[in-house]
């Protein structure tokens, strides 16, 4: 059977072929400034280098733009940017290609007669605000809905957010990041009382021991990854742990990888925690000053103590967990000394969230460094990655889901929602008390015509949502009562081919305000060019459409209009919104924002510096006052009894593992050169022609049994739909386990189709990581 | 009576043809992105680094993601690489993995 290797008498050819070319290309790049070292001068290329951050994942590298003649002509890293240090990606660097695509939207769409046909803004934002105003007329609040994005910025969503549950009076306000980051929410907020990682990308350069869960960091935060490089090439005693069922390039270049069997990986995790305990290698002290066990009994939470807890683990030896997890037990031994051998600082995405059981995953994280102290020192931490810009400060933190109301507070809470009211101006009373729909149930009640019209803002959903195929017919099946669908995005995307209405957006650059990212810090990015044609910011958008319910009696008169005009003015009141609560961020003023490199919360006067580690006195404002703890100790004053819970899980499989019929693991995931769903990477060429076309990782085992070379097509069958890709044998994912990367958004590769909509009953995360599919030659 | 019967037919038929194709229309649409590459002439100078070459070490060897695997050959020009050199450039980058910025990219070489 063929693996991708080649020889190395190939190799030498080809690189004595290719020499000249190289040599070419290498030289040009050495004439002039190169735009990736130091701070380049501006030349007669670039009229001005203004401070930004980059629009893709949650990693927030800081960027310097390129412009000339306001437009957007080259970037590079932001070589001042206190985490990130002028490090950047491939593709951050392509940015100026895809904001300066001539595929852009440029002009407002209504479908008639089945087609997208041009029309005007007040055409267009007429029959919007018509359609959402009637439907809540005659339907009630809860037939509208909005899905959002971890893309938007924070004044965006925050607006959303205002608009539907302050103003209209539903709760059915979602976005992307229920997609990527509830399962990490959920732990947090089940371990520790509060959303979001004390720690810091600081604690990169003190960690001795990095442990990479579920994540593929080399491809999908290339630039944490570098970060990661740089201290190991320093100091070469740091440990790399990685455990993911496919091997990536972080496992391949890990001190220790392990393996598990898709879906059983609690199994390692409570191992390694009894193996810590019974060699003695836990921190009692910390333990006992700052912990509490807990276990779920006839559906309550139930405190067994420490004792409780390593009678717990005894189920889950090393031994006993290789059975259950196919990891051997010397490997988890060895991983568990390493774990408590320094100071350990854990990453994890989406190989942990995007689970069943992505909360206990979550949690059982947070186990092992709150057993062993690993917690609140610099180096030590446990710390979800991000995938988009802005899903945690823009949707997670402005409280933009179902069940959130802004910055910690939730609509169960009489107190919680009374407070948003009252800074609101909204009616006493129109915050509903229950959450509302989840991602998955609002599709789904889309798909029942029991949602009425729905606004989807700056997300591809058509692209994302698992088991495709029901959710696009939900959207775009032509049908009696069909829902009315807005979607405002920059691209022509599978989600805009399914609306009634299309809107042209304008692209960051080209927009004014805050990202959040996953270090708690928040960073503003200035416009610097213009949107093309007539394309709109989400937010502009928001208050036209704002204006328009409140001129259809939706919304109270001046309800937004009398209050903001800008993404400035907005700020100041979500500012205000944070008052007082863990997040506090009063300090984060827009004027501090423009000059500096962005300030991590809480942040809560004009002359705090922010906050590289909460939960620890001496750093964390909150703790100031408190006296019980002493300066570089940890109280975790957000969780009840100010103890954090280390949870008691069960291990429990997936919701659809292989069988007789569909006998092979699917995964899906990430290639460096491309982002998600592919809508804005897929238009720079040179990224563009990275992977000419979808591509199946297939075991030479499984390759073999179904008598597939590299290069061939095949076919993926699921039992919600199919899809077809190029094979590549090679071993990186396990026998019995296929890997398709999420990226291209044609019928036939459209990965999503196959995948499950299953959910964890916790965070409502679907489970894209694990589902049964079967594989033939097509 | 007979051309009312058969006004009743047709338009039975044309609602049931309407049902028929309503339930089974899908939203699979053979879908191409349409993808129009921005004039070059617009970026500054040397905005985008370098492609590497389109062939087995730059894109699917398994080690061919790690800078020590690039700098065995580009270091020293050995086997006939080309000696790679990033004057200027701060530390951190010289120490980040080369296929964080530069792509292979399909055809090149």
């Amino acid at each position: 059977m063929e693996t991708e290797t080649t020889s190395s008498l190939d190799r030498r050819l080809f690189l004595k072929a290719t020499a000249v070319s190289a040599v070419m290309s290498a030289a040009t790049w050495a004439k002039t400034p190169n735009p990736l070292a130091g701070d380049v001068p501006v030349g007669p290329d670039v009229d001005e280098w203004v401070k930004s951050v980059c629009r893709f994942c949650g990693t927030g590298c800081g960027v310097m733009l390129g412009v000339k003649d306001r437009n957007l002509v080259a970037l590079r890293g932001d070589s001042k940017h206190p985490t990130t240090r002028g490090l950047v990606c491939a593709k951050a660097l392509f940015l100026p290609k895809v904001v300066n695509s001539p595929d852009r939207l440029t002009t407002p769409m209504i479908r008639k007669d089945g087609k997208l046909v041009d029309a005007s803004w007040e055409e267009a934002m007429n029959l919007v605000c018509d359609k959402f105003a009637n439907t809540i007329k005659e339907k009630g609040p809860d037939a509208v809905a909005y899905y959002g994005s971890g893309q938007a910025m924070t004044e965006e969503s925050y607006l959303a957010n205002r608009i539907f549950k302050g103003g209209i009076g539903t709760n059915n306000v979602e976005g992307n990041p229920r997609l990527c980051m509830a399962s990490a929410v959920g732990g947090y907020v089940s371990t520790f009382g509060k959303d979001e990682p004390m720690g810091c990308y600081d604690d990169i350069r003190h960690a001795d021991v990095f442990f990479l869960v579920g994540s593929n960091t080399a491809e999908c935060h290339p630039v944490i990854f570098d970060q990661i490089l740089a201290a190991r090439k320093e100091r070469r005693d740091i440990k790399v742990v990685a455990i993911d069922p496919r091997r990536s390039p972080v496992s391949r270049h890990s001190d220790l990888y392990l393996q598990p069997t898709p879906g059983f990986d609690l199994a390692v995790f409570h191992a390694m925690a009894q193996v810590i305990i019974e060699e003695g290698r836990h921190d009692r002290d910390f333990i006992d000053k700052n912990c509490q066990f807990k276990i779920v009994k006839d559906g309550k939470p139930t405190n067994v103590g420490f004792d409780g807890y390593v009678e717990f683990l005894q189920q889950y030896t090393p031994e006993k967990a290789e059975a259950i997890c196919g990891v051997p037990a010397a490997d988890i031994r060895h991983a568990a000394r390493i774990f408590a051998g320094g100071r350990t600082m854990s990453l994890w995405t989406m190989g942990l969230n995007q689970r069943v059981k992505g909360v206990w995953a979550n949690n059982l994280m947070h186990n092992l460094h709150l057993i062993t102290g690993m917690i609140g020192k610099p180096g030590a931490t446990p710390f979800s990655l991000t995938g988009q810009p802005n899903a945690c400060g823009g949707v997670r933190d402005t409280g933009t889901l179902s069940h959130l109301l802004p910055y910690g507070r939730s609509v169960k809470k009489a107190d919680h929602r009374a407070a948003m009211e009252k800074m609101w101006g909204s009616v006493p009373g129109t915050i509903k008390d229950k959450p509302g729909l989840h991602t998955i149930a609002m599709f789904d009640a889309l798909a029942e015509d029991k949602v009425q019209a729905m606004l989807i803002l700056t997300t591809n959903p058509g692209h994302t949502l698992p088991h495709a195929n029901k959710y696009r017919d939900a959207m775009g099946k032509p049908r009696p009562n069909k829902p009315f669908i807005v979607v405002l995005d920059i691209f022509p995307t599978r989600t805009t081919e399914l609306a009634d209405v299309v809107l042209p957006a304008a692209m960051w650059a080209e927009k004014t305000g805050v990202f959040g990212m996953s270090e708690r810090r928040y960073q503003l990015h200035p416009q610097v060019t213009d949107a093309p044609g007539e394309s709109l910011s989400d937010f502009d958008f928001l208050l036209r459409f704002a204006a328009g319910l409140e001129n259809r009696g939706v919304l109270p008169q001046g309800y937004i209009s009398a209050k903001f005009q800008n993404t400035d003015d907005m700020w100041d009141e979500i500012r205000l919104a944070s008052k007082g609560t863990p997040y506090d961020f009063m300090g984060i003023t827009r004027e501090r924002m423009r000059k500096e490199r962005g300030l991590r919360w809480p942040c809560p006067t004009k002359d705090h510096p922010g906050t590289a580690r909460r939960f620890v006195k001496g750093d964390d404002p909150i703790l100031d006052n408190d006296h019980t703890v002493k300066d570089g100790e940890t109280k975790f004053y957000a969780a009840p009894n100010q103890k954090a819970i280390v949870w008691c899980r069960p291990v429990q499989g997936p919701a659809e593992p292989a069988d007789a019929e569909y006998p092979i693991v699917m995964t899906t995931g990430r290639v460096l050169e491309h982002w998600h769903t592919g809508s804005m990477t897929m238009r720079a060429d040179v990224l563009r022609r990275a992977y000419k076309e979808c591509f199946v990782e297939i075991h030479p085992t499984d390759a073999r049994a179904i008598k597939v070379r590299s290069g061939d097509k095949v076919r993926i069958t699921s039992r919600r739909g199919e899809a077809f890709a190029k094979a590549r044998v090679l071993d990186a994912p396990q026998p019995g386990m296929i890997f398709v990367p999420m990226h291209w958004e044609d019928d036939a590769s459209l990965i999503n189709k196959v995948t499950i909509n299953a959910f964890d009953p916790g965070s409502k995360q679907p489970e894209f990581k694990i589902c049964a599919v079967k594989i033939a030659k097509a | 009576m007979k051309n009312l019967t058969l006004m009743k037919l047709t338009m039975a038929i044309l609602v049931a043809a309407v049902m028929v194709a309503c339930s089974q229309a899908n939203t699979q649409t053979g879908w191409e992105m349409k993808v129009t590459d921005p004039d070059p002439a617009i970026f500054a100078d040397n905005a985008f680094p370098p492609v590497l070459p389109d062939d087995d070490d730059h894109r699917d060897g398994v080690d061919s993601w790690m800078q020590e695997t690039c700098l065995d050959c580009h270091s020293a020009g050995r086997n006939g690489a080309p000696e790679i050199k990033h004057e200027g450039m701060a530390a951190i980058l010289l120490d980040s993995k080369c296929r964080s910025c530069h792509t292979t990219s399909e055809g090149n070489g």
